[in-house]
């Protein structure tokens, strides 16, 4: 008899809810999307790019275009029935107006997305939506460029998504970032505009948590998004740089639904975020045999071995770049052989960012207001068995000298006319 | 045990013939489920302790050169540290239980601040790090000092099991488990504010590791402290965990 193990417990308990989407469900989300579809391809198309003519123009095969979006269907964790829909809302996606802004960073999350061998699907959809502002990228600069931003925050004021790029630094008044030609702080800039946004998105590290620009002693005070947007519906796509996959769907889910995706307690899409790297990661089997690389280049390392030993973090992060991998699923920090440094974690370059296990780094993590010696854990634990042991030494030695003196002292008989003098209360039936 | 058992001629009360004497008593300290709890925890703690330095640092590898599936030593130390670990949850369970609901002895009795508890306190303290001999205290039974130790303990301990329940909640992919999306959820709600308390998935981790440290240092304190009160108060306070009693000296009469 055929049962599914992981509803007999929930039976009982009563959460009947299925793991399984059912088709019901499926066809009823269908239909939902499809309604929102309509209403955005309703819209106007803001950028004068369509998808189709551009895949054409690039050589991208229709039969591509269908596997990356049954991918990013997979990737968004929704029933394989809504493929044409996710393949409808990346044409639409040239509906959405979005304002990129980049503070404290490397620009990183941007060339994520157009520095690929080929142009991908990805950059492809990059090139179609509405960018109605973006530094690095558009021809305009100086004045100009500015005119551009408030122009556009005008004109899409509440429907425009903001994509925010690079820590923000908070210290000296946010006066270690100022952007364009007034002098704007970032800050600033990150208040202003976020007032206007239907969404906003923290894409990388950076954004996310403050990324390297905040790592100890984070001397301009920078922090992420959500430290300073309040009030607006806040999507952080981190790691670094954030995987244009992840940026992608998240709009495509946008599109489809209207509203921000499910997060996780850290405003991450669970879609993208709901795993840890460790879980689907291709030399786990390795991990589980015992089979480590001891050191870099060792007969190990030649053979794929599990780089946990080497401070490999996957264990500790959630994303899915062991799934969707980076530059169209080419491959990823772990598949060339170095171990993850848990770029999509909060505060990753202090606390996760090093070459060895947790339990042999002298790095102290922060999170204990900065109090602690820079050791490692077993370091701790083996002073802290020391001390015990050079205290229980000295405790034992200073006893036994008490007890001879006393017995020097005192005669023998006094130990006992002592205890028989003791009034005790009786100790029948004890525990 | 009462005084009239320690009396050889019971009944009569003392006559002018009485004459003191000192006599050793089996005292009854430990229940057999008891010592079933604490002879499980100390094996679990142990097995906890070396597979956990394993899984966050693992010692020893098979040869790299020969690839041999049938090792799974990873797993194994998990799987046994995971089983440790269940030993130690149903076991912390008993002893919450026992603490309150206890037909024999009610531990949280020991715990109540009262004039006697504090006072006895206060000596066993300074018999420890003074090293008087003066016995203000009655040692036959277990006394508030003993009490706050095992009750650090069992805090250490429950730190402990709250952190590595959200390790291994954290390990879930997407809230799935063989028996049912309650289980994490459980796990969740119960744990889920030692992110924030400790400091994110990188906090917890570093307090568990810190703590299984503190564990053994705690148990090599408290295998010192049975043994220094053995020979202090020559008691046989470190044969309780195996036969269950201790021997106290009792004054009585005897009649000539």
């Amino acid at each position: 008899m055929e049962y599914d193990r992981r509803s007999l417990f929930a039976r009982a308990l009563g959460h009947t809810k299925e793991l399984r989407t059912t088709e019901d469900e499926a066809l009823a989300l269908q239909r939902a999307c499809e309604a929102r579809l309509r209403e955005v391809e309703a819209m106007e198309p803001l950028s004068g790019l369509e998808l189709a003519p551009l895949l054409t123009e690039h050589k991208l095969s229709r039969r591509a275009f269908i596997a990356w979006t049954s991918a990013m269907t997979a990737a968004l964790m929704l029933p394989p029935l809504l493929r044409p829909q996710v393949a409808k809302a990346a044409t639409l996606l040239n509906r959405i107006p979005v304002i990129w802004i980049e503070g404290q960073d490397c620009a990183g999350n941007s060339e994520a997305f157009i520095r690929s061998s080929g142009p991908t699907v990805e950059e492809l959809l990059f090139q179609t939506i509405s960018l109605e502002f973006h530094e690095t990228l558009m021809a305009a600069a100086g004045i100009q460029a500015e005119q551009r931003k408030q122009q556009a925050a005008q004109m899409y004021k509440g429907s425009y998504i903001l994509v925010i790029e690079g820590g923000i630094p908070l210290g000296e008044n946010g006066g270690y970032c100022t952007i364009g030609a007034s002098g704007q702080t970032f800050v600033d800039e990150v208040r202003e505009l976020s007032g206007g946004a239907a969404l906003v998105l923290a894409a990388g590290a950076c954004a996310f948590y403050g990324g390297i620009p905040a790592s100890n002693p984070n001397p301009t005070d920078a922090v992420g998004v959500s430290s300073v947007v309040s009030g607006k519906p806040l999507i952080n796509i981190p790691a670094c740089p954030m995987n244009p996959v992840n940026f992608v769907g998240t709009l495509i889910h946008y599109v489809l639904t209207g509203s921000a995706p499910a997060l996780d307690s850290l405003g991450r899409p669970i879609w993208a975020f709901g795993n840890l790297i460790h879980n689907n990661c291709e030399r786990r089997a390795h991990f589980d045999a015992g089979e480590y690389v001891q050191h870099w280049g060792d007969a190990g390392a030649q053979n794929n071995f599990c780089l946990y030993k080497m401070g490999c973090k996957g264990p500790f992060t959630y994303n899915n770049c062991s799934i969707v991998r980076y530059n169209e699923g080419t491959n990823w920090p772990i598949g060339v052989g170095h171990g993850c440094i848990g770029c999509s974690q909060p505060q990753f370059w202090d606390t996760l960012a090093y070459e060895r296990p947790m339990t042999n780094a002298s790095i102290h993590a922060p999170g204990l207001a900065g109090w602690g010696v820079e050791s490692s854990v077993d370091e701790f634990g083996l002073g802290l068995l020391a001390v015990v042991g050079v205290g229980i030494v000295a405790h034992a030695i200073a006893s036994a000298a008490a007890g001879h003196r006393a017995r020097q002292t005192e005669p023998p008989a006094a130990e006992v006319g002592a205890a028989s003098t003791e009034d005790h209360q009786d100790t029948g039936g004890e525990e | 045990m009462s005084k009239k058992e320690l009396e050889l001629r019971p009944g009569t009360g003392p006559t002018a013939d009485d004459q003191p004497v000192v006599q050793v008593v089996r005292v009854p300290r430990m229940t057999a489920t008891w010592r079933a709890i604490h002879w499980f925890q100390a094996l679990a703690v142990v097995v906890c302790f070396i597979t956990g330095l394993y899984i966050a640092n693992p010692y020893y590898s098979p040869n790299p050169t020969r690839i041999d599936a049938a090792t799974y030593f990873m797993a194994w130390n998990r799987a046994i540290h995971f089983y440790g670990a269940l030993v130690l949850d149903v076991s912390m369970f008993l002893i919450a239980y026992l603490y309150v609901f206890s037909t024999k002895h009610r531990d949280i009795t020991d715990l109540r601040p009262s004039p006697e508890n504090l006072t006895e306190f206060k000596e066993a303290l300074l018999n420890f790090v003074t090293f008087n001999r003066r016995k203000r205290l009655d040692t036959s039974k277990r006394d508030p000092f003993l009490a706050v130790l095992f009750l650090i303990f069992h805090l250490i301990m429950l730190t402990q099991l709250l952190t590595g329940f959200q390790l291994y909640v954290a390990s879930y992919s997407a809230n799935i488990s063989a028996v049912g999306s309650w289980w994490p959820w459980l796990l969740h709600f119960v744990t889920d504010w030692t992110l924030t308390v400790f400091g994110g998935n990188v906090g917890v981790r570093e307090t568990h590791l810190v703590t299984a440290w503190i564990i053994i240092a705690w148990a090599v304190f408290h295998i010192y402290y049975e043994i220094w009160r053995s020979i202090m108060w020559k008691e046989g306070d470190i044969v309780i965990s195996f036969g269950g009693y201790k021997y106290v000296k009792r004054s009585g009469t005897k009649h000539v």
